[in-house]
């Protein structure tokens, strides 16, 4: 049966969804459902034969599969939570088109084509931030220009790496492709100094457009780029690329580390810190060994539950407390308890505090860093405080007793996922092992998938 | 003459002509105060385009993009027509601001009055634009393209990318976008001209413009919601 159904299910329930706007738990379980079919058949997927649709190859790697489908569920965890706490009219209808553009980009393997719905994917989403708040919309169009910026620069990538591939001996096609591709992964994904658009979407943007442009989007491109660097680099490319990766990811996890210690936003400090995790994945794909590339892709997906898990959290806090703001915090605790959970859990895996899943993955990248550079690989291990640092003093703000103060109370539901959430990932942290939990062969498949990625 | 070839007229126009067109279509797009205006020369700017590449490539794509060219302008007409009207609403009422910062109302003022602004600078920026394309020519003069293309192309995409990074609202910014993007389309329509490509290219300007619209739309509601 052709896997292309994966892509057009979600695009097929888009135009319900949107009719059936008005009634919001009604099209958030529909698109939760979706999602979650999705999932499903995602995990069910085995390594596909490639199928050639209107002369382009078209697959799915069992990693692949796995990653999507670990994006899909928390998505639709998301939606479920979106049945609560509002986010947005067309939240639904934006979601699944985005998701239909992404699925279809992982699956495609001719590099142009995969830009293309990638870049339309990324333009549906940011249409998730403007809303009816101050400076949002805004904020949105800042976001939607450096998405359509690094849309050309990746087909300018595809077009000058298929010609690379073709004339090795002229330099100009690598020269273009490199800086083509360097700067267009770097604006997508947010990496340093072309990160400008990730605070504003978490201190302007819904929870849902959180999770979508900074763990579902991160993800996909993350997917792209492994199989651009297997399938599509010229001589010399993947030796220049794994040292741009280190060193990019180097940045950002620096940069994002000692940001966010001095930021008085909850949003702010939540998008810093979850930048400077992009930088450790970053690192560690750049590191290029087996149990480096293997450790990076399960921080990815611990990368994409802690957002989810500190995004819900936040949402709750912002409805309770009608703002992000540091000072605001004092008494959230008595308000919103779950949300508090949610978010602190949520936020100190991303910093990759000791005892949560976050410093179970970090550790054999640091580990990695180490043997090749020991003092980066200490800058990082000490710079892990300052999103730490930052969390900690959300829960002491949090903990703080107001006496007399009118706030609204969370809901019990959308706090228990995200208190769920967090509680997995506080599992993951004191018993890696957990994983193993997995049926042994799904688990096996995906590690070898990985394995072939690696070198 | 087939119904799908781009008109007599227009194809008699040289590329000099249709170059200086460009030009001066910019300079309205850059300076004009009415957003409405500037769109009228946003879709002026996908004939002329179509007519400096008609030649060139195969004809159904010139007139697919001259199809999505008032696709795109028609959708924008409509938000355009609403940021006008609201704006000119707000003002006459003398809506103030409950907040002060960030001021989106008077951003949004200002917003209208970028016309009002010195002339000189209005040149200067002209005039950064056209260098920025020139240098970019000369620094990489893509010799498999036409050179009127490649000049026209760089051209669109500086004053593109100026327009948006000098503009105070959505619409605007919007229009710098898909100023740039014609541009882009314009170069790359040499590179690939796979149908399938050129296809998705268009879905995506549709679903660009889409999100101008949107953020267009919340940007007007946001400006209500902080004025009294």
């Amino acid at each position: 049966m052709t896997i292309l159904w994966l892509a057009f299910l979600p695009l097929a329930v888009m135009p319900v969804v949107f009719f059936l706007r008005g009634l919001r738990p009604v099209a958030g379980v529909l698109s939760m459902l979706t999602l979650l079919v999705l999932a499903v058949a995602m995990m069910a997927q085995q390594q596909t034969t490639p199928a050639i649709v209107l002369g382009r190859s078209v697959s799915l790697s069992v990693y692949e599969s796995a990653a999507m489908a670990l994006s899909l569920a928390l998505l639709a965890l998301t939606m479920l939570y979106g049945c609560w706490i509002s986010q947005g009219e067309l939240a639904y209808t934006l979601t699944l088109g985005a998701i239909g553009f992404w699925i279809a980009a992982t699956m495609v393997r001719n590099m142009t084509i995969g830009a293309l719905l990638l870049e339309a994917g990324a333009i549906v989403a940011v249409m998730l931030v403007p809303s009816r708040r101050e400076g949002s919309a805004i904020m949105g169009i800042r976001t939607l220009v450096l998405f359509v910026l690094a849309g050309p620069l990746l087909l300018l990538a595809a077009w000058a790496t298929e010609n690379a591939l073709g004339n090795a001996q002229n330099d100009l096609y690598p020269q273009i492709a490199s800086v083509a591709l360097a700067i267009g992964y770097g604006v997508a994904l947010g990496v340093v100094p072309f990160h400008i658009w990730h605070p504003p979407v978490f201190r302007y943007g819904s929870s849902l457009a959180a999770v979508m442009l900074s763990a579902v989007l991160s993800t996909t491109l993350i997917l792209r780029l492994v199989n651009t660097m297997n399938n599509f680099m010229w001589p010399g490319g993947e030796r220049l690329f794994m040292s741009l990766l280190v060193n990019a990811g180097i940045a950002t996890a620096l940069f994002g580390s000692l940001v966010a210690l001095p930021q008085r936003s909850v949003g702010r400090i939540l998008a810093y810190t979850a930048l400077a995790d992009l930088g450790i994945v970053l690192i560690g794909l750049g590191i290029g060994t087996i149990t480096s590339t293997q450790a990076a892709l399960l921080h990815l997906g611990y990368r994409s539950v802690g957002i989810v898990a500190a995004s819900m959290g936040l949402g709750i806090l912002r409805r309770s407390l009608e703002d992000d703001d540091l000072d605001r915090l004092e008494g959230a605790w008595r308000s919103a308890p779950l949300g508090v959970i949610g978010l602190a859990i949520g936020g100190l895996s991303l910093a990759g505090l000791p005892l949560t899943a976050g410093f179970a993955s970090r550790l054999p990248l640091y580990r990695a860093l180490a043997r090749d550079n020991l003092g980066w690989a200490i800058v990082l291990i000490i710079c892990t405080l300052g999103p730490a640092w930052a969390f900690i003093r959300c829960l002491t703000t949090s903990l703080v007793s107001v006496p007399n103060l009118a706030r609204n109370k969370e809901s019990v539901l959308p706090g228990m996922l995200a208190a769920l959430l967090g509680a997995g990932l506080l599992l993951l942290g004191i018993w890696p092992n957990a994983m193993h939990l997995l049926s042994q062969d799904w688990w096996n498949t995906v590690l070898s998938g990985i394995l072939a990625s690696s070198r | 003459m087939s119904w799908y070839q781009i008109p007599e007229p227009l194809r008699s126009v040289t590329p000099l002509q249709i170059a200086l067109g460009l030009t001066a279509l910019s300079v309205v797009m850059l300076v004009i105060q009415d957003r409405r205006f500037s769109l009228v020369a946003l879709l002026m700017q996908y004939v002329l385009l179509g007519s400096l590449i008609e030649a060139r490539v195969y004809s159904y794509l010139v007139i697919a993009r001259l199809g999505l060219g008032i696709a795109i302008c028609l959708m924008l007409y409509i938000s355009a027509t609403r940021v006008q009207h609201d704006l000119r609403e707000l003002r006459a009422t003398g809506a103030t601001e409950r907040h002060s910062w960030p001021m989106p109302l008077a951003r949004g003022m200002l917003g209208t009055e970028l016309a009002e602004l010195p002339p000189v600078f209005r040149l200067l920026a002209m005039c950064l634009g056209a260098l920025i394309a020139y240098g970019l020519w000369r620094a990489y003069p893509l010799l498999f393209i036409p050179q009127e293309i490649a000049i026209t192309s760089y051209g669109l995409i500086a004053i593109g990318l100026l327009l948006t990074l000098t503009s105070l609202d959505p619409l605007r910014m919007g229009i710098g976008l898909l100023t740039f993007m014609n541009g882009f389309v314009a170069l790359y329509l040499f590179l690939e001209q796979s149908l399938l490509v050129m296809t998705l290219v268009g879905v995506i300007e549709i679903i660009l413009t889409v999100g101008i619209v949107v953020c267009t739309e919340a940007w007007l509601e946001s400006l209500k919601e902080v004025t009294v």
